[in-house]
Order: structure tokens, then C-alpha cells, then sequence
């Protein structure tokens, strides 16, 4: 039998996650949330999911921009597709760097709000499938 | 260099509104170099190598006070030392003309920016002998400057805050569309609640930008305070069980009527509880919140109501900063424009707002307004 893809969703926004993680569990996801920084990455290091999405710019103590480095810089859970969801984009100036570009500070895809849901599905199945080949050749 | 007044009074009595080169027994020639210089709308002034001031124009006079004989920096700034980039003294080393902005004080004690030229006047060995300093003053263009790229940042904030609405009502209408599918009630339930929260701040961001973006004029008429506060607590009762808050209103009975215009008030609490209630959100370091209302005669002259949180509570460095307009210590629920707006208001009121907070135990807001 196949197994279930876990993905945690880390937002301070509860509406958010709430939709989310029922969007993503009737999709057939398993699916764990979280409501800041913090929480996430222990979550993370402790259920090593197959997927995170996360919001960008949480201003919890713990942002979604230092989840994203923490991540980066962990050598274990470095390879974890990072979906980042976030109300703001380039008219901020927050540059999003694609996976590779920075070690810190990088998302393999970036979705703004209000985030188009289907579109947000097929990219996680892709990167699922991705994810898979990387964590089973890390160098590539 | 003469002194050159009388002439330019006499330039003035005799123009008559005619074109002064029509004027009988006029010629340009009559008019000194000291008269048009003074008549530049500009500050003009020549420096010699130690900084002293040789000639000043009407202008520089005006504002600046009597400068000639002085150090510049002591004239324009008021300050001992010459400015770190003094234009005047890099024209000096390279007979360049040189470009700066400056801060300067002004003798009425203004302060003002002004953007400044220096052009060196060589001798007939082209050595530098003294320096013009040209400068005007640039403090409107500056302000309106900032003031553009603040409404920039605004609309910025305002469309992150827009977009999270959205994603609300796109999410709560997905949560209703799936629960219709399944005949599940409790999911219909949930996603009508979050609906109903997110139109709920579309309508209080619509209010808060109202009521920051111009000056209303305050309806003042005698009402019970009591009342209004009661109404206003009773709006938050259900939003409150829904967060987990216990929220609490101690008023003292019998509060004389005061006059103020009752729809800024209960825009101000409305803001204030609604503040606490996402301080104490936003908390997880304890078991149970409330937000508390309390009013009561303060003194003989003065009104007070207060709204308490026991939420995460701030430092002074974010007290210093809550009433900045969209300036938000809360991520991406805040607008940043609740706090602007209730200050703005009662401060339109004759009032004030005291903040009293601890970060992790809490704040309170107290506002003070005086008895009419």
C-alpha cells in the first residue's frame, strides 16, 4: 500500500490553517499544524514530514524566514520541500530565492494570497515526487 | 560693497506695477550686485578659508540672523565644529563646486533641510580665495517626499492585509462548499465562522481607514457612558467565547452623563478590546485570558475608561511605537491601524491614552477624557 505524505502547515493565521488542513486531508495528506515558528520546527524535527507549508512572514517570535533558514542549514532536514505561502510578494521587496540559489533563505515554491488552491496541489504532488528522488540522491 | 537699501527701496517706489524696464530714468545698471543678490529666492553667502562668513544675502539674514563675521557652522547649525560634509571646505581643497543636503536650525528655532552649493571664487592665480555658498531650503519637497513613500509602505501593508481577508473568505467558502458536500453541519458551522470573522475585519479596516484618513467632525452630545460601553462589550461577547476569553466589564453604576460623540467612542473601545483580545491570541504562556473593561470618575474633571488584557504585553521600545499608523506588533493579523485610530480620536476628544504593560503579564489602556 502506498504511503501517506505527511505535510505540516505552520501559520499564526488559525483560519488559514484550518482551511488548509482540511483542504489537504481530504486530498489525502496526512496532515499536522502549527501556530508559529517555534512549534513548527520542533515539529518538523520531530515528525520529519515529506512537505511543509509555510507562511512567510509570521511575526511570531520565531518567523516563517527563520523556520526557513533553521531548515536550510540543518543537515538533515534540508532537503524537505518548503512551500512558502505569504499575503506579501515582490512589492515589499521580499525576494524569494528558488531552492539552490541560498542556503539560508531559500523555498522551492512561493504561493500569494488568496492562494489558488487546485494549483497549490498539483505543485505539492510535484514536489512530492520530487522530493522523493532528492532524498534518495541528496546530490543532485 | 555699498550699502545698497535705499537704492532698492527706490527700485520699489518706482515700479508702480509696470514692467521696471519701461520705467522712466531707470536702468538695470542702477541696481547693485548686492540688490539682486538679495533678491535671489535662495541663501547665499561667501566663506573665507577659516569658515568665516564675508557677505550674507537678505535672506540668509532673515533666517539665520546677522552672520557676517561668524563661522558658518556656528550661523547655519549653531555648532562649534565645521560640518562633517561641509561642501564649502571640499571646494576649498579642489576648486570644484560641490553638492549636499543639510539640517539646519533656523533663528525662529525651526528646523529646516536644505539642499547646498558650493562654488569656489579664485584669485588671478586661480587659487581658491573664497567660496559661495548657495543652499535652499528643500523642507517641504523632503516631507512630501517621505510622505509618498509612507503612503507606498501603506498601500503595501493594506494589500498584505487585504490578501488575508481574501484568503479568509476563499477558505471559509471552501469549508462551507465541502461541508454542503458531506451533509456535515459542524463543518458548514466552521466555515461560516470564518466568514463571518473575516468580513467582520474587512468592515472594521474599512471603518479604521475612514476614520485615520481625515479629520471627522466630533457630533458631541451628553450620553451615559455606561451604556455605550455596554453595548460595545456585549458586540465582543460572542467573538470572545470563541477565542477563549473571558471578557469582563466593571463599570460604576450611576456614571454622570459626559459629552462626547458616541460613535468615536465606541470605535476607540471597539479598537482598545479587540487590541486585547489578539494580545491575549497571541499568548500562550498562560492557561486563561481575559480582557477587562472597567469606567469610573477619575477626578472632578475627568472621565476614565481602561480595557485590560492579561496577553503577551509589550516592552517599551514596541509602547513607543503602537500608535504609529500601520505600524502592527501583531505578524499578519495586525493592520496597524486600531491603535493610530483610537488615539487619533481621543486625542481629537482633548483626551489621552496611558498605556501600562509588562511584556508576558499584560497591558492596560487607559483613556482619560475630561467632563463636559
Amino acid at each position: 500500500m502506498e504511503k501517506t505524505a505527511k505535510i505540516i502547515i505552520v501559520d499564526d493565521n488559525r483560519d488559514l490553517l484550518f482551511t488548509m488542513e482540511t483542504f489537504l486531508t481530504r486530498n489525502g495528506f496526512e496532515v499536522l499544524t502549527a501556530e508559529d515558528g517555534q512549534k513548527g520546527l520542533d515539529l518538523i524535527k520531530e515528525v520529519r514530514p515529506d512537505l511543509i507549508l509555510l507562511d512567510i512572514m509570521m511575526e511570531t517570535t520565531f518567523s516563517g524566514l527563520d523556520v526557513c533558514k533553521a531548515l536550510r542549514s540543518d543537515h538533515d532536514l534540508k532537503t524537505i520541500p518548503i512551500i512558502g505561502i505569504s499575503g506579501i510578494g515582490d512589492e515589499m521587496g521580499i525576494q524569494i530565492d528558488k531552492w539552490g540559489d541560498d542556503e539560508y533563505f531559500s523555498v522551492d515554491e512561493f504561493f500569494e494570497k488568496p492562494v489558488d488552491r487546485e494549483k497549490l496541489l498539483e505543485r505539492i504532488k510535484i514536489r512530492l515526487e520530487k522530493g522523493v528522488i532528492r532524498k534518495e540522491h541528496p546530490n543532485l | 560693497m555699498g550699502d545698497s537699501s535705499d537704492q532698492t527701496k527706490q527700485m520699489r517706489r518706482s515700479s508702480g506695477g509696470r514692467p521696471e524696464s519701461q520705467q522712466a530714468g531707470w536702468s538695470l545698471r542702477d541696481l547693485g550686485y548686492r540688490d539682486i543678490i538679495d533678491l535671489l529666492p535662495c541663501y547665499l553667502s561667501i566663506q573665507d578659508r577659516s569658515m568665516k562668513i564675508l557677505f550674507a544675502n537678505k535672506n540668509v539674514r532673515k533666517d539665520f540672523g546677522e552672520g557676517v563675521g561668524r563661522a558658518c557652522h556656528m550661523v547655519y547649525k549653531g555648532s562649534n565644529e565645521i560640518c562633517s560634509t561641509c561642501p564649502v571646505r571640499e571646494s576649498f581643497k579642489d576648486s570644484q563646486v560641490h553638492i549636499s543636503e543639510e539640517n539646519v536650525r533656523l533663528s525662529d528655532g525651526e528646523l529646516a533641510q536644505l539642499i547646498v552649493y558650493s562654488v569656489p571664487i579664485p584669485d588671478m592665480w586661480q587659487n581658491v580665495e573664497a567660496v559661495i555658498e548657495m543652499s535652499t531650503n528643500i523642507t517641504k519637497v523632503k516631507k512630501l517626499q517621505k510622505e509618498l513613500t509612507f503612503l507606498g509602505q501603506s498601500i503595501a501593508v493594506l494589500s498584505h492585509d487585504m490578501k488575508n481577508m481574501l484568503e479568509g473568505l476563499n477558505g471559509g467558502s471552501y469549508v462551507i462548499e465541502e461541508g454542503l458536500k458531506d451533509g456535515d453541519m459542524a463543518l458548514v458551522t466552521k466555515g461560516w465562522d470564518i466568514v463571518k470573522r473575516n468580513i467582520g475585519e474587512i468592515s472594521n479596516i474599512a471603518q479604521n481607514i475612514l476614520y485615520s484618513s481625515k479629520k471627522r467632525d466630533i457630533e458631541c452630545h451628553k450620553v451615559f457612558p455606561d451604556e455605550i460601553i455596554r453595548d460595545v462589550v456585549r458586540l465582543f461577547r460572542e467573538k470572545a467565547a470563541a477565542m477563549n476569553i473571558r471578557l469582563e466589564c466593571l463599570t460604576t453604576p450611576a456614571l454622570p452623563p459626559v459629552s462626547l460623540d458616541p460613535a468615536c467612542m465606541r470605535r476607540v473601545l471597539s479598537n482598545l478590546i479587540w487590541n486585547g483580545m489578539e494580545a491575549c491570541e497571541q499568548d500562550t504562556s498562560k492557561e486563561s485570558h481575559s480582557v477587562t473593561v472597567r469606567a469610573c470618575v477619575h477626578d472632578r474633571f475627568c472621565f476614565m475608561f481602561e480595557v485590560e488584557d492579561n496577553g503577551i504585553g509589550m516592552d517599551e521600545e514596541k509602547i513607543d511605537k503602537i500608535f504609529e499608523e500601520f505600524y502592527s506588533g501583531k505578524g499578519s493579523d495586525g493592520t496597524g491601524l486600531g491603535l493610530f485610530v483610537a488615539d487619533k480620536i481621543v486625542r481629537e476628544h482633548g483626551g489621552r491614552i496611558e498605556v501600562l504593560s509588562s511584556p508576558g503579564k499584560g497591558s492596560t489602556f487607559r483613556v482619560i477624557l475630561s467632563i463636559k
